[in-house]
């Protein structure tokens, strides 16, 4: 099963430690495991751009459209066996610790109507 | 063929097997169909005909046997009806797991469908709402209306509860299987908490029409033991069953003429004797010194007191502090407060009181007033202590507990009982 | 340059919308023949999300509660563009823009051989003003 790991920052998390950053390790044992397909890092909130079209003119504004502190720092798109091997594979992203991973399922559209 | 009346051994023996092999059946059928719904309404479908064919064929030396063969040719029915590609995997995928066995390297504890029902019913992934309707549904075998009826939720908002829980556990990949013995604690500790919360749930405020209500803590408590006779070796599964049985113990003397009876007024003659006895060999039992098992010794203490006044307060202040160490919840701070003053004396107890009331962690709950009420008592301050009473009424959240503070208040000696005059 | 597309639509989100193959599907071939989409998929709602966190050394699963978000995101993208006028006229061209809306996110490469260490001092500094 495909997921969807949007890696995000976390207020109540515990304080960066560049120490403890084993971001090269996590992707080494994913890629070992033959369950990443991709990932990436991305730049922080100010620096995305948010898209609309209104009555047919184009909006575009900066940073993401959200109300919320929270940004995604970075996403992977990982296939393995189960939800419970997927928590597996966040809990171990550095991410885990210094912010939060939201896991979600893909939604192929061969299963439209389920 | 007109229907016949299930003569009254059929009907005991149904509700017999129902009790004892719903989720056995229900767990194997999820196993080997892979979908739910169709074990539900595969297992429904074999307790119906349990019902029409007993009478006339006898009841069946094995009944869940019975139930799961009936259950599982009528699952195949359905599926072979469906005509879709899917169906045909399915299929296949059914009769291998007929004749397969479970991986044992990946699921060491697997031995028993009910365990992976359990553990996949109470999955973290699932909102903690879903993860009791979803057990109180498959593994206690609880209409959705009972469940409904039993949460004052209307049916179709449980019933909703379940669809949407059993679509996450299809769309998110919630696999049906027991935890990695990395993952187990964690998903242990989810599933005790699942239960803890049902029991409490069979305590909470009542309704008027409590007959027409499921028993929550004895669903909670026969749950329990299913969970402690699968998994022998985990000391908090019988720790928690402990604190169960012997809080459930007490509880014809919870009441008395429909008035709320606390702890220290209860006659302990009405606590039911071969229960008490089996909570404390079930802590007896669990070793270890975990969150419940705690708390069941704190239970314990009061199970060994002949009365009130012999009660070991300084041991169960001493096992709320060991408690609090687990958890840093006012009520537990509240509690301990409580235990020192009664084994300390009052002077110590409106002090800790005092220490918990300026934290504001407990505004508006009634019991912190009324706590310090009662210390007030035992010091002779009873101005005072009517005081706390009457701020205690005022937080009261059910109307049992706001006669039971009334009663208090006015049992204070002199005109320190009298309610101030309506202003 | 590349992005990371993500779909968000202005519904609840909730059962109502179910996001179809044919409300996209014109786009979708557009931008894979153009050579700006690399992939791109429908996501489960999301109520179907698991929020996953380590505190205190344990892992600690959850579900997604519905009424922290009111941000939907229904599907992503990767897109490979000349620059970020190119990505949004492509963006601008999906339905959900006109609904929802699209939000690019420019992809920040990791130096994953460890040449580079100016780049984790810079993403440790951005993630120190995100607190």
């Amino acid at each position: 099963m495909k997921y969807m790991m949007f890696v995000s920052t976390d207020a109540t998390a515990e304080p960066y430690d560049a120490a403890e950053d084993n971001i090269v390790e996590w992707v080494q044992d994913v890629d070992a495991r033959g369950v990443h397909l991709m990932g990436e890092r991305l730049r922080p909130a100010e620096d995305a751009t948010t898209v609309r079209m209104r009555k047919g003119e184009l909006v575009v504004t900066d940073g993401p459209f959200t109300e919320s502190k929270e940004w995604i720092a970075g996403f992977d798109i990982i296939d393995c066996r189960d939800l419970d091997e997927a928590i597996e594979i966040a809990s171990k992203h550095p991410m885990a610790r210094f912010g939060q991973i939201e896991l979600r399922p893909f939604w192929p559209l061969e299963l439209d109507g389920v | 063929m007109a229907p016949s009346q299930p003569d009254d051994a059929v009907a005991r023996a149904v509700a017999d097997a129902h009790r004892e092999e719903w989720s056995r059946v229900v767990a194997t059928l999820i196993r080997t169909t892979g979908d739910w719904d169709l074990a539900e309404e595969a297992v429904g479908e074999a307790f119906e005909k349990a019902l029409r064919r007993w009478p006339a064929d006898g009841i069946p030396t094995s009944p869940g046997g019975w139930l799961t063969t009936v259950a599982r040719n009528h699952a195949l029915d359905v599926l072979r009806r469906r005509t879709s590609e899917q169906s045909k995997y399915r299929e296949v995928a059914i009769m291998r797991s007929l004749e397969g066995e479970a991986d044992a390297d990946v699921e060491p504890l697997a031995a028993d469908d009910r365990l992976r029902l359990i553990f996949t019913c109470a999955h973290p992934a699932l909102p903690l709402e879903a993860r009791v309707a979803l057990t109180l549904r498959t593994v206690a075998g609880l209409t959705t209306a009972e469940i409904a009826r039993a949460f004052f939720v209307p049916e179709a908002t449980m019933a909703q509860r379940l669809v949407r829980a059993k679509g996450k556990i299809r769309n998110a990949g919630i696999p049906y299987s027991t935890p990695s013995a990395e993952a187990l604690p964690a998903r242990l500790d989810g599933v005790l908490a699942v239960l803890y919360l049902v029991y409490n749930e069979g305590y909470g405020p009542s309704s008027g029409d409590a007959v027409l209500r499921v028993d929550l803590a004895a669903e909670a408590i026969r749950l329990t033991r299913l969970v402690v006779s699968l998994m022998p070796a985990e000391s908090e599964a019988r720790a928690l069953l402990a604190l169960m049985v012997l809080q459930h113990a007490r509880r014809a003397a919870r009441t008395r003429d429909g008035e709320l009876v606390t702890l220290d007024e209860q006659d302990r003659a009405l606590w039911n004797a071969a229960e008490v006895a089996e909570g404390l060999e079930l802590l007896a039992s669990a070793p270890g010194r975990g969150p419940y098992r705690v708390q069941a010794e704190i239970q314990a203490v009061h199970a060994r007191a002949v009365d009130a006044n012999a009660t070991d307060w300084r041991r169960i202040a001493d096992l709320y502090a060991e408690f609090a160490r687990f958890s840093d919840s006012p009520f537990i701070a509240l509690n301990h407060a409580i235990s020192q003053g009664f084994a300390d004396g009052p002077a110590i107890g409106l002090a800790e009181l005092e220490t918990l009331a300026a934290s504001r962690r407990l505004e508006g709950y009634h019991l912190l007033p009324a706590a310090q009420a009662e210390f007030l008592t035992r010091a002779g301050r009873e101005v005072d202590a009517a005081e706390r009473y009457r701020e205690a009424i005022a937080l009261a959240p059910t109307t049992p507990e706001r006669r039971h503070l009334e009663r208090k208040l006015a049992g204070l000696p002199g005109a320190a009982g009298q309610n101030p005059t309506p202003v | 340059m590349e992005y990371l597309m993500l779909i968000t639509d202005e519904d609840d989100g909730g059962d109502a919308w179910v996001p179809q193959g044919a409300d996209f599907g014109a786009w979708v071939a557009d931008a894979d023949a153009s050579g700006v989409r690399i992939r791109g998929d429908r996501l489960r709602p999301h109520g179907e999300a698991t929020i996953v966190r380590r505190r205190g050394g344990e892992v600690l699963v959850t579900d997604a509660p519905l009424s922290e978000s009111k941000e939907w995101i229904a599907g992503y993208d990767i897109l490979e563009a000349d620059s970020l006028e190119a990505a949004i006229a492509v963006a601008s061209r999906h339905p959900r823009a006109r609904t929802g809306h699209i939000t690019l996110h420019p992809v920040w490469p990791l130096d994953l051989d460890g040449d580079d260490h100016g780049d984790h001092d810079e993403l440790n500094h951005e993630m120190e003003q995100g607190r």
